[in-house]
């Protein structure tokens, strides 16, 4: 039974397991007479995944990503999967006024290697905002895009949230589905599913969850996306002591000096959730909640370094 | 400068006027500050916003126990949400899936 407003009994289908340097799951809601056609489709989604995500991985030399980030040109075809992410990047930056930036990678390995590549971090560098060195021409198979040479591309998050909302897209025929790629979430709940996403403590492995998110069983259909940024994952702390993480302010081109450990936002989508999230680590909680505001998210939950938990007021209603 | 009173004066205002809500990271029924009772239907959710910090004049003098901040700080944020628990039996939520960071040892 999924959930507990349902009239009618539902079983679940999954194929969890470790996928995109995570761990990708699949779950999908379905009557009984449904669940082998709901394994099948779990199975196949799983496939579309691991192919897409192979393309877009920069852990693997001979992926698109790889190819492009390794080559000279300056105007290079893309193929469909990665013009589609990379179009979706330029709509990433246009909504979080530039704070979500791909073409961020060099500032990062910078940073993960200890070394400084960014301007003055006092005065910051908003000329990056608009000079970020990449424009993306579609065509039919495809896209142009139109590069600095020096520029590298680093996809991360924008490419599970992406990749989430595109295997979410492909279970559309069941009760209820959820594809969870690496902590990105999109999710669709049925009239008679409710969903319940629990929000990761990042302090301690086994502490009890932040929020609970209920996503539907509200006799209406839902369609929605849950993602989280933080901090301390992808946290290196170097010989001279100083420490530094993955999330890049493009304003500095080093890592955000933020008051937020972790973001978590609940939006219209997975891949529109990952670009709130982050983007409210990078700002800061002043700035960050003005934007989740502006932004009109659904719910956000962050973290402080304080331990604080703070949340916007419309979270209230979708908490369990 | 702005003095934050410990035991401030308690008025109550929209979640939507205060801008975004704390709340306790572990059960969401208890608070540290001042707080109403809870109202009796279930799943009632109460919203305070403590009023603790006020302007001092030069040469005042903090009174005793409470805590100053700079003059330039954000003014805080002290809305806490108190949540009822619902009468009956605790539902047992059925979390299939968590939202991390990804990347995730």
């Amino acid at each position: 039974m999924i959930g507990g407003v349902g009239v009618t009994e539902l079983d679940r289908r999954s194929r969890c397991g470790p996928s995109m340097g995570g761990r990708l799951e699949i779950h999908i809601a379905c009557p009984p007479e449904s669940v082998d056609r709901a394994q099948r489709d779990a199975d196949l989604v799983w496939q579309r995944v691991e192919a897409w995500a192979a393309r877009l991985t920069r852990f693997d030399a001979a992926s698109d990503l790889s190819r492009l980030n390794a080559g000279r040109a300056c105007r290079v075809s893309l193929r469909p999967t990665l013009a589609a992410v990379l179009a979706w990047a330029d709509r990433a930056g246009e909504i979080s006024d530039g704070i979500v930036d791909v073409g961020m990678l060099d500032a990062r390995l910078a940073a993960e290697a200890g070394a400084d590549r960014g301007p003055d971090a006092d005065t910051g560098d908003r000329a990056t905002l608009e000079q970020r060195g990449w424009h993306l021409e579609r065509h039919p198979r495809g896209a142009w895009l139109q590069r600095t040479a020096a520029l590298h591309l680093d996809l991360d998050g924008v490419a599970k949230g992406w990749l989430a909302d595109r295997a979410l897209a492909r279970l559309g025929r069941h009760r209820g589905a959820i594809v969870d790629a690496d902590g990105d979430i999109a999710l669709h709940a049925g009239r008679e599913v409710e969903w319940l996403v629990g929000v990761a403590d990042p302090r301690e492995p086994d502490a009890p969850d932040l929020a609970t998110f209920r996503v539907g069983g509200e006799g209406m259909a839902v369609t929605s996306g849950i993602a989280t940024s933080g901090t301390t994952v992808h946290r290196w702390r170097h010989q001279d002591g100083a420490t530094a993480h993955h999330l890049i302010d493009p304003r500095t081109r080093r890592p955000a000096l933020t008051d937020v450990v972790q973001a978590t936002v609940l939006a219209s989508s997975a891949r529109a959730a990952e670009v709130y999230a982050k983007s409210a680590v990078i700002v800061g909680s002043q700035e960050g909640f003005g934007l989740l505001e502006r932004a009109r998210v659904d719910a956000a939950v962050l973290l402080l370094g304080s331990g604080e938990v703070l949340a916007l007021p419309q979270t209230l209603r979708w908490l369990a | 400068m702005r003095l934050t009173l410990g035991m401030g004066a308690v008025a109550a205002v929209s979640v939507m006027a205060a801008g975004m809500i704390r709340f306790p990271p572990a059960k969401p029924t208890s608070t540290d500050v001042v707080t109403e009772p809870a109202a009796p239907q279930a799943q009632t959710v109460e919203v305070h916003h403590i009023v603790q910090y006020l302007h001092l004049k030069p040469g005042q003098q903090a009174p005793l126990g409470a805590t100053v901040i700079d003059a330039n700080a954000p003014a805080p944020r002290v809305v806490v949400s108190h949540v009822a628990a619902p009468p009956g039996p605790a539902p047992t939520p059925r979390v299939i899936v968590k939202t991390h960071q990804s990347g995730h040892p």
